[in-house]
Order: structure tokens, then C-alpha cells, then sequence
């Protein structure tokens, strides 16, 4: 029994420890020397004149965020002894707990595995790169209210509301492929911009524009709902006379070969995107950048199903006045009530197509370089998505050994998290270049034992930003560079 | 070069040594776990008018003001059939033997008299049907004619004449028709009651030569006939009632009351039908008696109307007892644990007088009686207390629901349109050791609307009262085994002026709920 709640609760507080925001790019690799690099700005030009990206090796990007709590802050000691406690222990100082959620919580997670990729320079001033990428990605969005309610109860709202309308969640999987190019310019100005078609394999959300149960001094509620939720995928949907679903099955057609590889390939879900950018070489050692990338969206028409809910609905009390009357029995009464309360809500489902946008990301970049294999890197992103704005800020330090070794150091400031320190290396031996980046190197970890079975596990203590891309890359050729060497002048 | 190579190593300073934070032996979890939110709702609400829920009845009444009123009838709850006041007098008789060798045989006077009751002087007899047998028995050698005369009995305008033929030595039974007549029994001016004189003549057929032996017997039986009316005078006497203790079977519910509740104006109205031409005076003595008080009725005794005529043969009225002429209301108000009934009727109470009395052959006296109690009243800090059984406790799991509950708040807010107010204490009591362990008391629960001069309301009272379960309460609740109610009703301004209960009175009441639960999730 012991065992089983030790592993229910080293489960809930590792998954538990965060909820999301949409998945974000690595910030650290802004700098790098390596193709992947133009992800975040196609003006960037990668540093060979060709590069291949061979199929899943090349390129992964697996990522994590949440804004939730530490484990070491879910699982505390209790004073004065050594047992642990969770957050339901009385002495847990949950007030901390919800303080540090802020407004809402958050989990994210995306995982890219790039099919193929190349890239190639034209005339050592144009370059111009192919991409096939497979993305999928998840979010779940909790208010902190929601936290709240279920832990402290509701009577802190009164005079106030509960604002859930932050609660959500969404999944996406597409193949995106994509075309860039980069030119320069000007002398100090280079440009960049990339082409992607997306085609949707399945998607879901959850969106709300409004949720929210207003609690008055009276005590009475006020539900206010404007949601809808959004299905695209291998999911049939059954519903009932009152417009409800009643069941949900999935993968009933999936056994269709040509169903199936229409959510593989997403022949029916459409998308578009374009990543624009440009850098700005403001003096020799000081260059400025900016990027807008996955700006676009995918429009769902494959086996969609959107289910749209209104409601605005008071309760002011159980009104007995009937059931005093005679009129009718309590249990009339409570009938009655749950039906006002169904009908207070306007459930409109159809299957009409829709459209989902990408989170979008600003990126604005500053490389200073006061030596050649040196270059400093202020970079801020900032992510778009559903309304909500995500803010990134990122300090790097850029070591470069030519061609052969970039590595870098980097330290972010996201999520409400400041203590998130970065590193990257890349490295090319040859036509093979290998890389791997960190946006958080875990600099603490949370050790877990126990007597059963030798439960002994090491994890790291926060998983709030954490994302990691690794992978190979062929390269070949370099950039020509311009003869920078001055005469030598004897006096 | 070299300032950029110190730069680099001082941002790879901020590069902490990636560490074990801290371990978390799971063989050390705390399973003390509990929540403790807390919640708020609104629980109830309603706005109830008394006509809602107040259907109207034969017992509860709405006038046409819309008052209420309590009304409890008892039709024919006084019934006397004339066979309960008035016996038929015995059977008169008369027998003589007329020698008639002596006698003047064509002119005999003689009296039958009846003979009723003490104190009852009949003087007239009108019959509907009836009759008189006679046995005449000869001892004549020869066949007679006998006619007997009633000169006070009218049979339609004449006297009423008997003629009898008698056969020698025989006897001749048979019966004289009184059908229709009126029998006027006061002819004797010196007693003009009770007497009906009779003539006879006898008159032999032929010329006999009359023997000394020679006599006839006439032998006459009056039986009092079906009358329509009787007329004369029927006594002055007083029929006492037995006395009866009504045993209410409140003592247990009036025990569990103090304070005082004043019904301000109940009545009793007694309707009857009276066909006894007899001057009647009823006199009820009603006494209420409680633990503490004796209060009587003091209704002086009511004179009944009754017909005088045989032309108007019915009588109907009603007379009320109420608080104009009784002391009803405090004797309803002091909540009687018993009421004595007793009285008398009077019958002649001003003895003989010129009017005769009258009885018909179906005269009677049926009486309905309503009784009215408006809900006019006013409450002094009435108070009603009750134990029960602590239905809080589990007997199964033991311990109470509450236990989950480390607070609990009633908010209640009352738009009040009735003139009631009161209060509520809950008594944790345990009857083992005879303690109260714990008790709230709500104050003013609600208070009572404003009235006129009428006791009508003129302005509802809006108050709003919280009701605080203390974490000390919640936790006794599992502990006593019993609890003890009291509820405390006064009137506007506390009992001193009467208000009065409209059917259109309204309240109007929301609650909420604020509570803290204690769930203890410990595994």
C-alpha cells in the first residue's frame, strides 16, 4: 500500500510539478554555429556553404515547461523531523504554494523529430534550405484560482470571481516542410525569410473566452462559460437528443489504411506559416537581430467535430418556495434545478472546419563580440499564443574555435524562473558536425528512495523550462570570408 | 583578450556545480493528510405567501378581508326530541254503575280527570288521532241506549257524542274516534286543568218496568291521543346537567410552553332551532383550570326564544358567547389543561304567567354550535421546548456528520411580513449526566413587521442573522445523545398589542452557507 502511494505520488509530483504554456524553441542555440540555428531567424546563415540533415538523427528537439513548483518545494520536510510531506499535510504552507503559481499554471511539452534537411549557399550570398519536420506538441492550462477552489475552498472569492478562464489545453501534431531563404542586402543587413506548408495530422483545444463563477456577498453564483472546444482527429463523437456528447470513439475508423495515412500525412488539414528575419551588423563586433517565426496557421477539415458552450447562469439559492407551496416535492425541485442549469447552457456542436494559429515567437537578438571567439548574446523572445504572451530573456556567452567548435553558455530568465542556466556545444569533425543544446542544465537534483524494490531515483529538481536539442548534421564548405586583415604599417 | 577571458570566467562562476538538493525517503512520507477549504453557498431561498399554503376549509376560514379565522363546527350538538321532555300522561279512567231506578238517567254529569306530571296543568289537546274505549255492561232485562257527551272536546263545532246500544244483560266494548277534535281540559272554572267533564243519558228502549237490580256499568279509558298541541303549563323546574370534565391531553405540549399567548377574540356562537312554546333560560358554566390558574366562563344565562303560537311553531336564533360578554378569551388563552362543562336549563323560570306554554307533537330543540377563534392574538415571549434524540449522531459509525465540519455558518436573511418574531436555541444536551455540553442561541431570528392600530401590517422588517456553529459545537454534536429545542415567538412590540394573521401576508427568506470541512485523507 505504502509502495504503491509512494509511486503515486513520486508520479504526481514529477508530472504534476508544472502546468503549460505552448512549447517554445530553444533559446540558447540562437547563437550557435550550427544550421539549426536559422530556426529561430532565417536570416541567419548557416556557417557551411551545404548541410544534410539525415533523417530523425539529425535533428530532435524534445522539450518541457511548466511554472509549477520544484519538487523539492512539492515534497518539504517536516519541521523538526525528518518525514515527508506532502501538499494535503496540515503544515503545508499552501498559501506559498498558490502564491507561486501566479495566475495560472502551466505544462507544455513539444517534441520536433526533423524527416530531412538541406541547405545549400548560392553564390555565397544567397543560401537556401528544405526542410521536412514532424512536430507535435501538448499544453494544459490551470488557473490558479481552480488551485484555489479545490484546496481552500471558494468563501476567499466572495465579492470577487473565480477566473478559469485561463483552463485549457490543446495537442497538435503536423508535418511541417519548409523552404528558406536568406540573402544579403546591404553589407550589414541580411534577410531571411521561410515558407512552411503544414499539414495536420490531429489536433485538439480547448479554448475559452470566458469562464468564470462570480461569488456575491450574497453567496450566490454567477457561472459565465464561453467555450468551445475544437476536434481533429480519429474520434467519432455520438450525442444525445440535448446536443450532449454521449459517448466517444476513438479510432473506429483507424483500421481504414487511406484514413489512416490521412492523419499521417494530413492531406486534408492545410496550413501555412512563414518565419521572416533579418540581422543588422550595427558595427563590426555588434550585431543586432530580429526574427518572427511560426507565424501561420492550419485550417482543420478532416473529420473535425466543434462542440461550443454558452451559459450564464445564476444560482441564488435552492428556491423552496414551490416545495413549501405543495407545488411540488424536493426532488421535483432539484429536478428542476439541474435541468435550468443544462438549459442555461447553449451547446452548439457541428463539424465545420476551423483553423488553429501557431504560437508565433518574436525574437530580438544582440551578439557583441569583442574578440573574435568571443561573442556576448542578449536575446528576448516573445511567444504568442491564444491571447496569452510568454516572455523570455536570455544572457549568452559564445565561444567559438572556428569552424570546428562553437559552445556556448547561456542563462534565462522565463517563467517566473531565474535560475535557468544553459549550454551548447557543437561540434564538427570533418563533414559531420554533432550538437547538443540545453536551455536548463539542472543544477540541483531531487534524490528519491526508498525500501521498496530499492526505489532510488535522481531527478531533476525543476522541470520548468527545461528543452534539449541534439543531433548530426553533414556539412560541407565554408563561408568565403572577406579579407578583414589591414596592411601593416611601419612608422 | 584578456579582459574577455575574465569576462568568460565570470559567467562560468555562475555556473553552480549541479548538486542533490535534498532527498526525499519515501519510506518517511507523512500520511497525516487533510484538507480544509472553505466553502460558501447560498443554500435556500423562497418567498412564500400565506395564501399559498393555506388552503381554506370548514376549519380555517379567510373572510372577505382576508383575515383568518379558526372555525370549528358542531351541528346538532344540542338535540331534545319532545319524548326527552314531556312523558304522555297515564291512562285515564272511569268506571261508575248507574243503578237506574236512582239515577236521573238523562242527565248525568261527571269529570274524567288525567293526571300528568307534577307541576303539569294541561288545558288543551288538539289530536290528530286517538281514541277513547268505553266497556258498558247491562244488567237490564231489556236493551238500552246510552249516549255519552264530551262538551269540552270540539268535534268540528259540536261536542263531541258517543251513542252506545246495549243489548240486555250484555256487555258492549268499543272505542270513541277523538280524530281532529280539540279537547279543552280547563272548563272547570275551579281547575281549569286537567279536567274533561262527561254527560251521559241512558235511555231504556221501550217502556220497561224497571227492577231495583236493574243498573249499567260504563267504564271509560282516556289514553292521551296523538296530539298536535298541548297547551297549558309544564312545570317550573331546573334540569341540572351532569358535569364533564374535558381532559384536553395538552398537559405534555403546554408543559413544553411559557411565556403567554393571548387570542384576543375567539367566540362561540350557538345557533338553534326551538319548536317548545316554554320560556327556557340556559345557563353554561364553563371553567378552564391549568397547572397555575382556575378561569370560569362568566357567560350570563341566556334566555332562549320560542314560539308562542301554534300559528308560528319554530323559532330560530343564536346567541354568542365572546369577549363582550364573557371571559372566552382568557380562558382559551391560559392553554386549559382541562375544561369543566356543566350548567342548567331553566324551564318557567318566572314561573306561571299569563302566556301558556306550548309543546308540539313534534316539538324539539336542536342547537348547532360554531366555534370562532380569529387569528387575532398577541405573543409574549411564548416559548416551546422540546428534546429529541441527537439525530446527528451515527450509531453505526459513530460520531457525526459535523465531524467533517471545523465551522459552519447560517446566514439568514428574512423579509418578514408577519408580526412574528422569535428566536432558536439548540441545547447539546447529555441526559446521562444531566448537562447541556453546548448550545447556540440565534438571538433575534427573525423579527416581526410593523402593524396599524388594527394589528394589520403596515411595513415588513427585513433582518439578517448569522448563526455560527462553533468548531467546540460541531465537535459535542457527536457526543450528547440528545438535543434540546426551544423556539420563542413574540408579536410586535413583544406581545403588547394584538395583531391579526392575513391570508396576503408574505416572507421572504435566502440563506446562505459558509462552511469550513475537515477532511482527513490520513491513510
Amino acid at each position: 500500500m505504502i509502495r504503491k502511494l509512494n509511486i503515486l505520488l513520486f508520479v504526481a509530483g514529477f508530472f504534476g510539478s508544472g502546468v503549460l504554456l505552448t512549447a517554445q524553441q530553444n533559446q540558447t542555440q540562437y547563437f550557435m554555429n550550427f544550421p539549426q540555428a536559422n530556426l529561430l531567424n532565417p536570416a541567419f546563415r548557416p556557417t557551411s556553404n551545404i548541410y544534410i540533415n539525415l533523417p530523425i538523427i539529425s535533428n530532435t528537439y524534445i522539450s518541457m515547461n511548466n511554472n509549477m513548483l520544484s519538487l523539492s518545494e512539492m515534497f518539504q520536510k517536516v519541521p523538526g523531523s525528518d518525514s515527508i510531506m506532502t501538499i494535503f499535510h496540515p503544515e503545508y504552507d499552501r498559501d506559498e504554494f498558490l502564491n507561486k503559481l501566479g495566475k495560472t499554471g502551466y505544462l507544455s511539452t513539444e517534441i520536433n523529430f526533423q524527416m530531412l534537411g538541406f541547405g545549400f549557399c548560392v553564390a555565397n550570398d544567397w543560401y537556401i534550405d528544405l526542410s521536412l519536420t514532424e512536430r507535435v506538441s501538448a499544453s494544459v492550462y490551470v488557473p490558479t484560482d481552480l488551485f484555489t477552489l479545490l484546496l481552500e475552498g471558494n468563501e476567499g472569492f466572495v465579492g470577487s470571481s473565480i477566473d478559469l478562464t485561463d483552463l485549457g489545453f490543446d495537442a497538435i501534431q503536423y508535418l511541417e516542410s519548409g523552404i528558406g531563404v536568406s540573402k544579403n542586402i546591404t553589407d550589414k543587413l541580411r534577410v531571411g525569410g521561410r515558407m512552411k506548408i503544414l499539414f495536420g495530422g490531429g489536433n485538439i483545444e480547448l479554448q475559452n473566452d470566458r469562464l468564470e463563477i462570480e461569488v456575491n456577498d450574497d453567496y450566490s453564483h454567477t457561472l459565465n462559460a464561453d467555450m468551445s472546444l475544437n476536434i481533429s482527429g480519429p474520434f467519432s463523437f455520438y450525442t444525445n437528443e440535448d446536443n450532449l456528447i454521449d459517448s466517444i470513439a476513438v479510432g473506429e475508423d483507424i483500421s481504414d489504411i487511406d484514413l489512416a495515412m490521412s492523419f499521417l500525412t494530413g492531406n486534408k488539414n492545410r496550413g501555412m506559416a512563414f518565419d521572416i528575419g533579418a540581422e543588422y551588423k550595427l558595427f563590426d563586433n555588434l550585431s543586432l537581430s530580429a526574427s518572427i517565426v511560426d507565424l501561420g496557421f492550419i485550417k482543420w477539415k478532416n473529420q473535425t467535430f466543434n462542440l461550443e458552450a454558452n451559459s450564464n447562469f445564476s444560482f441564488d439559492g435552492f428556491d423552496v418556495s414551490n416545495v413549501i407551496d405543495g407545488d411540488e416535492t424536493f426532488d421535483e425541485m432539484m429536478e428542476n434545478f439541474l435541468d435550468s442549469l443544462k438549459n442555461s447552457f447553449d451547446f452548439t456542436d457541428n463539424s465545420d472546419s476551423y483553423n488553429t494559429a501557431l504560437p508565433a515567437k518574436l525574437y530580438l537578438g544582440a551578439m557583441y563580440k569583442p574578440v573574435d571567439f568571443l561573442g556576448l548574446g542578449l536575446l528576448s523572445r516573445t511567444t504568442f499564443y491564444h491571447g496569452h504572451i510568454g516572455q523570455a530573456l536570455t544572457l549568452s556567452t559564445n565561444l567559438y574555435a572556428g569552424e570546428v567548435l562553437s559552445t556556448t553558455f547561456s542563462y534565462t530568465m522565463a517563467n517566473r524562473s531565474y535560475n535557468n542556466f544553459g549550454a551548447g556545444v557543437a561540434a564538427r569533425l570533418g563533414p559531420v558536425q554533432i550538437y547538443s543544446v540545453f536551455d536548463n542544465i539542472p543544477v540541483s537534483w531531487v534524490k528519491f528512495s526508498g525500501s521498496d524494490e530499492g526505489l532510488n531515483v535522481i531527478v531533476p529538481d525543476r522541470l520548468d523550462y527545461f528543452n534539449v536539442r541534439f543531433g548530426i548534421n553533414l556539412v560541407f564548405g565554408k563561408v568565403k570570408q572577406k579579407a578583414t586583415d589591414k596592411p601593416m604599417l611601419l612608422e | 583578450m584578456k579582459r574577455s577571458a575574465i569576462l568568460t570566467f565570470v559567467l562560468l562562476l555562475f555556473l553552480p556545480q549541479a548538486c542533490i538538493k535534498t532527498t526525499l525517503d519515501f519510506d518517511k512520507i507523512s500520511g497525516e493528510m487533510e484538507l480544509s477549504p472553505s466553502f460558501v453557498i447560498a443554500a435556500v431561498k423562497g418567498e412564500v405567501t400565506l395564501s399559498d399554503i393555506v388552503e381554506p376549509t370548514d376549519t380555517l376560514v379567510i373572510d372577505e378581508d382576508n383575515a383568518l379565522k379558526l372555525v370549528f363546527t358542531e351541528e346538532a350538538i344540542i338535540n331534545y326530541e319532545i319524548e326527552d321532555f314531556y312523558t304522555s300522561f297515564p291512562t285515564s279512567s272511569y268506571s261508575e254503575i248507574f243503578p237506574l231506578i236512582q239515577i236521573e238517567i238523562d242527565d248525568i254529569n261527571d269529570t274524567l280527570d288525567v293526571d300528568p306530571d307534577e307541576d303539569i296543568k294541561i288545558k288543551e289537546m288538539s289530536v290528530i288521532t286517538g281514541s277513547m274505549s268505553y266497556t258498558i255492561t247491562s244488567w237490564c232485562d231489556f236493551e238500552t241506549n246510552i249516549e255519552i257527551v264530551f262538551p269540552s272536546i270540539d268535534d268540528g263545532g259540536s261536542p263531541l257524542t258517543a251513542i252506545i246500544n246495549i243489548p240486555a244483560n250484555d256487555v258492549n266494548s268499543g272505542a270513541i274516534v277523538l280524530d281532529n277534535t280539540i279537547i279543552c281540559l280547563d272548563s272547570d272554572p275551579n281547575q281549569p286543568c286537567n279536567r274533561l267533564p262527561v254527560n251521559y243519558s241512558i235511555n231504556p228502549v221501550g217502556a220497561p218496568v224497571l227492577d231495583p237490580i236493574d243498573s249499567i256499568r260504563i267504564e271509560v279509558l282516556f289514553e292521551e291521543p296523538q296530539y298536535d298541541y298541548i297547551r297549558g303549563f309544564f312545570g317550573t323546574h331546573v334540569i341540572e346537567s351532569e358535569k364533564d370534565t374535558l381532559e384536553l391531553g395538552l398537559e405534555d405540549l403546554f408543559s413544553k410552553i411559557t411565556g403567554s399567548i393571548f387570542l384576543s377574540d375567539p367566540g362561540i356562537s350557538v345557533d338553534y332551532t326551538n319548536s317548545f312554546g316554554i320560556p327556557m333560560r340556559i345557563d353554561a358554566l364553563v371553567t378552564g383550570i391549568n397547572s397555575e390558574d382556575t378561569i370560569s366562563l362568566d357567560r350570563a344565562p341566556e334566555v332562549l326564544l320560542y314560539p308562542v303560537s301554534t300559528d308560528n311553531r319554530e323559532v330560530t336564533s343564536s346567541f354568542v358567547i365572546d369577549r363582550d360578554n364573557s371571559s372566552l378569551p382568557e380562558l382559551v388563552s391560559m392553554l386549559p389543561d382541562k375544561i369543566i362543562l356543566g350548567g342548567s336549563a331553566s324551564v318557567n323560570p318566572d314561573g306561571e304567567t299569563a302566556q301558556d306554554n306550548l309543546i308540539f307533537g313534534n316539538s324539539g330543540f336542536s342547537a348547532d354550535i360554531t366555534i370562532e377563534v380569529p387569528l387575532e392574538f398577541r405573543i409574549n415571549d411564548l416559548q416551546l421546548s422540546d428534546t429529541t434524540a441527537n439525530f446527528l449522531l451515527d450509531e453505526e459509525e459513530g460520531g457525526s456528520p459535523l465531524d467533517n465540519l471545523s465551522s459552519l455558518k447560517l446566514t439568514m436573511f428574512i423579509d418578514n411580513g408577519f408580526p412574528l418574531g422569535g428566536s432558536i436555541l439548540v441545547a447539546l444536551y447529555d441526559s446521562i449526566s444531566g448537562v447541556v455540553v453546548d448550545q447556540i442561541d440565534t438571538g433575534d431570528f427573525f423579527e416581526p413587521a410593523e402593524v396599524d392600530g388594527n394589528g394589520r401590517v403596515t411595513t415588513s422588517t427585513e433582518h439578517t442573522t448569522e448563526i455560527e456553529f462553533t468548531e467546540s459545537f460541531l465537535e459535542s454534536a457527536g457526543e450528547a445523545n440528545s438535543i434540546i429545542f426551544s423556539f420563542m415567538l413574540y408579536t410586535t412590540d413583544h406581545g403588547s398589542k394584538d395583531v391579526k394573521i392575513y391570508s396576503d401576508y408574505s416572507i421572504q427568506f435566502s440563506a446562505g452557507l459558509s462552511f469550513k470541512a475537515n477532511l482527513n485523507l490520513n491513510n
